[in-house]
């Protein structure tokens, strides 16, 4: 794939059009000049694609602290318990208490969740579309930016609600709500209450983001560009939009019907009335495993450019990464009940869901050996985005194979909600989502600020990172075999000092976030513009329309359209 | 000069607007509101026709600001280009729309599939307490609704072939009978309320019922605003047979609510029906 970029002043020919393209004529003469405010106006104004990228990235990231906060007061919590045997570990620090009361303890594990996954990975992941889906495929802006702009601003109200539904009880059942916990008889509070409109809005924000990806990526895209050479973080994009668009409108279907319940007293969830709580659990999960996709495909497609570009080669199976994650996504619907093998379901459910579940291994294992591929006889250079692609296969690998044994139904039903299911979920959601994101923020900051991010400080930030991540959640799987709960303030005497362990792990993550967050805010003030249009040096290998344009790029992207050949 | 070739000296680049700004911010306060109304123990509780004034009035004028916006953009951009992506954009629209009405519909079904193990409810479907639902309205309204989306097409169809006035006749018959439908399903409504106490809380299926076919109806109301504004820029001329993108769209869903409510009578009315098992 070659890329003609017709230099200013060449005839159009260059540059012709695919039919569907938009076709803007000015309404003047002279130059169109778009109007520009300054200061905080032009970030409430903008639809450039761009700053709203850059928006959502800011929003992830301070949503990512304040998670990541919570997660603070859990691993406090449970470092300096009271423990079952009423042994006092806090050293001092409470006497006589937890610190945190068991109902405030749910809590916490509650809104980081929700918060994590509603604020930090979706607008993270959402960021990185935003400002490089229209770069890759050579357009101008997203199909509606006003849409776009608007789907950006309701995630504001949105977390504001979810902050505030805290000092109401909200999530005390959890990021999951599960009916009855979640009903007006155990959560009387209005928090729950708020905690749902929240999930609506943002609900609303992710559907419109995914229209809008869609028709950009299948309207938009540069003169000859067909599907099948559109890069893969665009295919990631856009299958993830796909999921988004079909499930997320039955998660708010779902909450809406716990919504009824609690205000105007339906009975959907009420068994009193015939009601039945395991429906809840049927659809929110029906829309929530595919939530785990939507949090991490766009991440494939992230790991597939750094992987190609460190190790200066194309992607390895261009067309089966393809395959494989329309693959992931269409069997993704088809395995929500993997979540409820405890909860009550025909056996021939079970075996169907986790055979199912299972399955997913194949595409996945397509995937992770199409990237090792990627690496065989390249000439690879260990930059730090290069390192956290390389630190996302080892760490996905292992959350992707503890997933395989939790497909398995004895294996399920034994260590249900205990802390191997959370050591689980966080090496797919740290070790994959987290992982990709930060590395994408490595790969493209130059590309979006026009500055490299301090490389040897990028290092110890990584390593801190990960070795805070291992340390943190792989003593959880050790722990939550030998029968660790999760979801509870306290625990049996035998399992202290793995806790303070893991309590130290995380002390470590928080050290490389901050210093990552305060190399940003320096980079920012402090260094000069010095990335060219290719600042790695990757294009000659790539081809790809990112690296085509000025670091930053100026409003309009591009000031010739490519064409693709 | 090609339209290609003049793109080449101008760029044009939407431009920045505060309007997708102010409708969130009309739309933030509608939860408060909303909780405020529904809860009348809050402290707060007689707050919420304030905070709903305030928030309905900014999303009000977030609306009127946007479309004015679009409308201006129309006069000096062409925008033939943009029906499209417009057309894809609603086709996916509705898709979520109809996941959204999916997720009922699995409840129902659900619910259906367990009734034999809700002892409370006497095991059996429909459950004891769910009146005899009769099905000769239902059935009217299907004819209705059936009806509508075919005077709907021909005057999507008239004015393809730039016949207007022709439209505007089929598409005043598409309102009357979508408001004769609405009219039907609000007695009935009313009569299960009053006559045989059947509501939204007496059982799960009272539930159900309201919420599908509440939904329903408030698709069909969308709808009829859509066509009434479609019929109003008809009367004031703003079509042509290129353009008359908010005709297809609202023609699309009005089809969309049509075909939903084909579900609604044989999936639902017909589901509780006590012959029916
Ligand atoms: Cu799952």
């Amino acid at each position: 794939m070659s890329i003609i970029l017709p230099e200013p002043g060449s005839d159009a020919k260059g540059a012709a059009r695919p039919a569907e393209a938009p076709i803007y004529i000015p309404a003047e003469e002279t130059p169109h000049l778009h109007k520009e405010y300054k200061g905080i106006l032009r970030w409430l104004t903008t639809v450039d694609h761009k700053l709203i990228g850059v928006m959502y990235l800011w929003f992830a990231f301070f949503s990512a602290f304040a998670g990541g906060a919570l997660a603070g007061g859990i691993r406090a919590q449970l470092a300096l318990p009271i423990l079952t045997d009423g042994t006092n570990a806090t050293m001092g620090l409470n006497a006589g208490k937890a610190l945190l009361s068991p109902e405030l303890f749910n809590q916490f594990i509650g809104m980081h969740a929700s918060f994590m996954i509603f604020f930090a990975i979706i607008p993270g992941f959402a960021g990185f579309s935003n400002y490089f889906v229209p770069l890759l495929i050579g357009a101008r802006d997203m199909a509606f930016p006003k849409m776009n702009a608007f789907a950006f601003w309701l995630l504001i109200p949105s977390a504001l609600l979810m902050i505030c539904s805290f000092a109401f009880g909200s999530t005390g059942a959890g990021w999951t709500g599960y009916a009855p916990l979640s009903t007006r008889t155990y959560s009387p509070n209005i928090g729950v209450d708020m905690w749902i409109f929240g999930i609506h809005l943002a609900g609303v924000s992710s559907i419109m983001g995914a229209i809008n990806f869609i028709v950009t990526m299948s309207t938009m895209r540069a003169p000859g560009m067909k599907w099948f050479k559109m890069p893969l973080f665009c295919w990631t994009v856009l299958i993830q939009s796909w999921m988004a668009l079909i499930g997320t409108p039955v998660l708010a279907g779902v909450v809406t019907m716990l919504l009824t319940d609690r205000l105007i007293g339906t009975g959907f969830f009420d068994p009193a009335r015939g009601g039945d709580p395991l429906l809840y659990q049927h659809l929110f999960w029906f829309y929530s495993h595919p939530a785990v996709y939507i949090m991490i495909l766009p991440g494939f497609g992230i790991v597939s450019h750094i992987m190609a570009s460190f190790s200066g080669k194309h992607v390895f199976g261009y067309k089966g990464m393809v395959y494989a994650t329309a693959f992931i996504a269409i069997i993704g619907f088809l395995v929500w009940g993997h979540h409820m093998f405890s909860a009550g379901m025909e056996p021939w459910l079970r075996a169907y869901f986790g055979f199912m579940t299972m399955l997913i291994a194949v595409p996945t294992g397509v995937k992770i050996f199409s990237w090792l591929a990627t690496l065989w006889g390249g000439s690879i250079r260990f930059t730090v985005p290069m390192m956290y692609a390389l630190g996302f296969i080892g760490l996905f690998t292992i959350g992707g194979v503890s997933g395989v044994f939790l497909a398995n139904v004895p294996f399920d039903v034994q260590v249900h909600d205990s802390y191997f299911v959370v050591a689980h979920l966080h090496y797919v959601l740290f070790g994959g989502s987290v992982m990709t994101i930060l590395g994408g923020t490595y790969y493209w900051f130059p590309k979006m600020s026009g500055r490299f991010l301090d490389e040897k400080l990028g290092k110890i930030i990584f390593w801190c990172i990960f070795l805070g991540m291992n340390l943190t959640f792989m003593p959880m799987h050790w722990i939550g075999l030998a029968g660790m709960a999760r979801r509870i303030y306290t625990y049996r005497p035998e399992f202290l000092d793995m806790n303070r362990l893991i309590s130290c792990g995380y002390l470590l993550m928080l050290a490389g976030g901050i210093m990552l967050l305060g190399n940003i805010l320096y980079t920012l003030v402090a260094k000069k513009r010095t990335a060219g249009n290719d600042p790695w040096g990757v294009n000659a290998t790539q081809h790809t329309l990112d690296w085509e344009t000025k670091s930053p790029p100026a409003p309009h992207n591009f000031d010739r359209l490519p064409k693709i050949v | 000069m090609s339209a290609a070739a003049h793109e080449e000296e101008h760029i044009h680049l939407p431009e920045p607007t505060i309007w997708p700004f102010i409708l969130v911010l009309g739309i933030s306060p509608l939860p408060v509101a909303a909780i405020l109304a529904l809860r009348p123990e809050l402290p707060l509780h007689y707050l919420w026709p304030a905070i709903l004034g305030f928030g309905g009035f900014l999303t009000l004028v977030g609306t009127l600001g946007w479309v004015t916006m679009v409308i201006r953009e129309k006069t000096t951009i062409d925008q033939t280009w943009g029906n499209n992506t417009l057309t894809m954009a609603w086709k996916l629209f509705l898709l979520s729309e109809a996941a959204i009405f999916s997720a009922f519909f699995g409840h129902l079904f659900y619910t259906m599939y367990h009734a034999e193990s809700r002892a409370i409810l006497g095991n059996t479907w429909p459950p004891i307490g769910t009146p005899h639902i009769a099905l000769s309205i239902p059935a009217l309204g299907t004819g209705v609704l059936v009806a509508s989306s075919i005077t709907c097409e021909l005057a999507h169809k008239a004015l393809l072939r730039g016949r207007r006035a022709a439209a505007k006749n089929w598409l005043m018959f598409t309102l009357i009978l979508g408001f004769i439908f609405i009219g039907m399903q609000g007695y009935e409504w009313g009569h299960l309320m009053s006559y045989f106490g059947f509501t939204p809380s007496s059982s799960y299926v009272g539930t159900i019922f309201y919420l599908i076919t509440g939904f329903h109806g408030f698709h069909v109301i969308t709808g009829l605003l859509m066509l009434f504004v479609v019929y109003a820029r008809m009367e004031l001329g703003s079509f042509d047979r290129r353009r008359h993108f908010s005709m297809n769209a609202a023609s699309w869903y009005w089809h969309f609510v049509d075909v939903i409510w084909l579900f609604v009578f044989f999936v639902l009315y017909l589901g509780i029906q006590p012959s029916a098992h």
